[in-house]
């Protein structure tokens, strides 16, 4: 059944609101945007999901909690009562306000041997884009420099379902300098990427998944480097999760930075999963680079110290967007932690627009004012994640 | 006391350098003297004897003794076994106490689920039982069959499972020797010397130790016993019936899980009973019932999880549970989700209640109700590829042909709210008929 013509008018205006709320506080940290405004946008986003999305509709009067009921808390942090939905559901109920034969974008969670995947619908991709796209330039092209961008990772057309791919391709086309590619052949391509980063005239960001950038290290930079030129850097993905052979992870860092010729704090660690259209990114070199950034920071390591700091000095905290808000909540009762506390996370992320904005993850961490540390997916729940295509695809070889 | 050679606080092998042959009474002074010097057959004269000869050591012993127990009259047998359950459940019990000094923390269970599973396995080893399950078997002739010893391995933290077929095997006049898992192996041992002090007058007649399924030659010390019964994984029982030698008849016991099928109205004790199939072994038992599946629509599946949700906090303060772990936290959020989409979830500290569609992933100490249009279409489902096997059912408003039909699924126990998880000693596991099993 086609969208109601109000359903797709009130989208409209939620995206240019939330669109304009990301340029608003550019530049700003995690939760680096206020309160009210953001408990504001949240709360308009949240009466549309209800409205228009039945089944969640349903799953909120279940809890009795009703747009009319968070405009009667009156204070700036009702959008923590917005039910969240467990990342399972997404494989089951399609989580859309809209009809989803008419969804621009469909991305599937990973992995094609466990389980359904989940399935986020976007009914369009412009605020997942102006999302990203100032959160990774951020903390991956600082000065703007037009990188060279090489990914390991199949162009979006040939994977048109994954969430990662689509902001691979992004990077590809609107950050990358020309000569800017995907350096796949049904698997990474280490011949194409080692010709490219040969002929390299200016830094190159590479990307890939944990699980790619492993088969780099294993089939070629252990016996042989391929020298990045000075300023390159890395943005690594997707974990371990699931993978037959995991690296510890300073190994890994050390050993993939001295095969690339980048220091460790050039690796930059993203987190991003298809429920949501905001990712968290490892502070890498800003930390060190951006003083204030390395003050803020610097203040959660004397609260967290022990395994929160890279050995180069970088905080292995997790940074998310002014419009993406992350809590932890306590795995008994469900109910939210104070900072600090270790728990499952949650996420309120206004560039889930038509889809819901309040999203339980399986994944166990601690939320400090200045990042996320996180702690990894619980063992035992359903494996997921970007690494595990990649893990198949290997394995196949 | 003081502690034998070839015992400790975790091992109890007579004849390693334990108790000596013919011992009868409780030991004084002069026993243990006896037993300070007491290593036999040619095995190290070494207090601390290494493990796969305590294990070889302490069969063989058995094994020899284990003729006396057969001539002893069977009301003696019966007397002995008894007098030792009643002391198991007698909390001013000295081993009772040391148990529930050290299985909580063994296991990971709270005291009060010790405590529970303890009672529970214990109450129905009476003499009347004892002696009602021997006439079932035995024709009501007291002759004993030809077996000398029975080995039994077990695993896992539901640590009384393995308990009716070693009551079985001393019933039977079999020596029992048992191997317990090498994470868990207080029990066994405290159980072997339950009988040696609260009975005497049977002998050495159950010996225990624990050690990891990769010491292949402490197994084999075991795998000699004429019958043998293994709780495990599949690919445990397997490896066991592959190493055993030809003569060893094998019982392997899988893992399996229970279901619920219930139909009409269900009172208030059935519920506290079905709570109480859900939080025994914090859920991780073959007879918890993963999938409580209800006669009707979701509306009267949504109305069964929403009472057992209004009673979950009341129950959870007579069985509680310890922290829930990671995994099983994640899972738990994610099953609450589906749920309230499908039809209802609620959960609290240590219990969790919801209707589902569908037969989706359970979690720990969770009453998961899903309707089904007729629990007579349910046998069919059972015998699906994907379907693990099953072992119990808790059944309410079930008719007799149903139950069959249940039966010939495999499932070989079918109780009322509240019995799933106290089976009867004559209980056919898994359809092994343990005394017959144990008379040669």
């Amino acid at each position: 059944m086609a969208s109601a013509p109000s359903a797709i008018a009130e989208s409209d205006a939620l995206h240019d609101a939330v669109g304009e709320a990301i340029a608003a506080t550019r530049g700003a940290g995690m939760y680096g945007w206020d309160d009210g405004a953001f408990d504001a946008l949240a709360r308009r986003l949240f009466a549309h999901q209800y409205t228009h999305c039945a089944p969640y509709r349903r799953f909120c009067q279940g809890r009795e909690v009703t747009p009319d009921f968070l405009a009667r808390q009156g204070h700036p942090r009702s959008y923590e009562l917005i039910p969240p939905v467990p990342t399972d559901v997404f494989k089951s109920v399609p989580l859309a306000t809209f009809d989803p034969a008419e969804a621009e974008l469909e991305f599937l969670t990973s992995g094609t041997t466990v389980g359904t995947r989940g399935r986020h619908l976007l009914r369009t991709g412009r605020t997942y884009e102006a999302s990203l796209a100032p959160w990774l330039r951020r903390w991956l092209v600082p000065r703007n420099d037009a990188p060279l961008v090489l990914a390991f990772m199949a162009p979006f057309a040939e994977d048109p379902h994954s969430s990662l791919g689509h902001m691979v391709q992004w990077a590809v086309d609107h950050v990358g300098a020309d000569g800017s590619r995907h350096c796949w052949d049904g698997g990474p391509d280490l011949d194409a990427f080692a010709d490219a980063a040969a002929g390299a005239d200016r830094p190159v960001l590479l990307l890939g998944t944990a699980r790619a950038l492993q088969f780099l290290l294993e089939d070629r930079l252990d016996q042989q480097r391929i020298p990045l030129p000075p300023g390159s850097r890395v943005m690594e993905t997707g974990g371990f999760k699931g993978a037959a052979r995991t690296l510890e992870r300073d190994d890994f860092y050390r050993r993939l930075g001295d095969g690339l010729a980048v220091p460790t704090f050039a690796i930059i660690s993203e987190y991003g999963m298809t429920e949501l259209g905001s990712q968290g990114y490892q502070p890498g070199f800003r930390a060190l680079s951006d003083r204030g950034l390395a003050r803020k920071l610097g203040s959660a390591l004397v609260e967290w110290p022990d395994g929160t700091v890279d050995p180069d000095g970088v905080p292995r905290v997790l940074v998310f967007p002014p419009w993406c808000r992350v809590g932890a909540t306590d795995p008994d009762t469900l109910a939210l932690l104070p900072p600090g506390e270790r728990g499952l996370l949650r996420f309120w992320d206004l560039s889930n627009v038509d889809s819901v904005v309040a999203v339980q993850t399986a994944d166990m961490g601690r939320v400090l004012p200045q990042g996320v540390v996180l702690e990894g997916r619980a063992p035992g729940s359903t494996p997921r994640g970007c690494s595990l295509a990649i893990d198949e695809i290997l394995a196949a070889r | 006391m003081i502690p034998f050679e070839g015992t400790s606080a975790t091992r109890w092998l007579p004849g390693a350098g334990g108790a000596p042959d013919g011992f009868r009474k409780r030991p004084g002074a002069e026993d243990l003297a006896r037993l300070s010097t007491g290593v036999d057959d040619g095995m190290p004269e070494d207090r601390a004897l290494p493990l796969p000869y305590a294990v070889h050591a302490s069969a063989e012993h058995l094994r020899r003794t284990g003729p006396e127990l057969a001539r002893m009259p069977l009301p003696a047998r019966i007397a002995g076994i008894a007098r030792v359950a009643r002391s198991w459940r007698d909390p001013d019990d000295a081993l009772r106490r040391e148990a529930m000094e050290a299985l909580p923390d063994e296991l990971g269970f709270t005291p009060e689920m010790v405590a529970w599973a303890l009672d529970a396995a214990f109450d129905v080893v009476t003499a009347e039982a004892l002696h009602a399950w021997w006439a079932r078997v035995a024709d009501a002739t007291d002759d004993p069959g030809t077996f000398g010893l029975s080995g039994h391995i077990w695993a896992g933290n539901v640590f009384v499972a393995g308990l009716p077929p070693v009551v079985g095997s001393v019933l039977a006049g079999v020596p029992a020797l048992i191997k317990a898992p090498a994470a868990y192996p207080t029990f066994a041992a405290l159980l072997a010397r339950s009988f040696a002090e609260h009975a005497p007058e049977l002998g050495p007649c159950v010996g225990a130790a624990a050690w990891s399924r990769d010491d292949a030659r402490s197994t084999a010390g075991l795998l000699g016993a004429d019958a043998v019964f293994v709780f495990g994984d599949d690919e445990s029982v397997a490896a066991v019936r592959e190493a055993a030698p030809s003569r060893t008849t094998v019982h392997g016991f899988g893992h399996r899980v229970s279901v619920g099928l219930v139909r009409g109205e269900v009172t208030d004790a059935e519920l506290s009973g079905l709570w109480e199939d859900h939080l025994a072994y914090d859920g991780g038992g073959c007879l918890t019932p993963k999938w409580v599946f209800v006669e009707g629509s979701m509306d009267e599946a949504v109305a069964l999880a929403k009472r057992a949700a209004a009673l979950g906090p009341a129950m959870v303060e007579r069985l509680p549970a310890r922290p829930m772990s990671d995994a099983d936290a994640a899972a738990r959020v994610q099953l609450l989700g589906i749920a309230e989409f499908d039809g209802f979830g609620a959960a609290g500290p240590g219990w969790c209640a919801v209707a589902v569609d569908g037969v989706p992933p359970t979690t720990p100490r969770t009453v998961c109700v899903c309707p089904v249009d007729a629990l007579a279409d349910l046998p069919a489902r059972f015998g699906d590829a994907w379907w693990p096997s099953l072992q119990g059912a808790v059944v309410v408003g079930t008719t007799p042909s149903e139950e069959a039909a249940l039966r010939a699924t495999g499932i070989s126990y079918i109780a009322p709210p509240g019995r799933l998880q106290r089976p009867p000693l004559d209980w056919d596991h898994d359809g092994v008929a343990i005394l017959e099993a144990l008379r040669g």
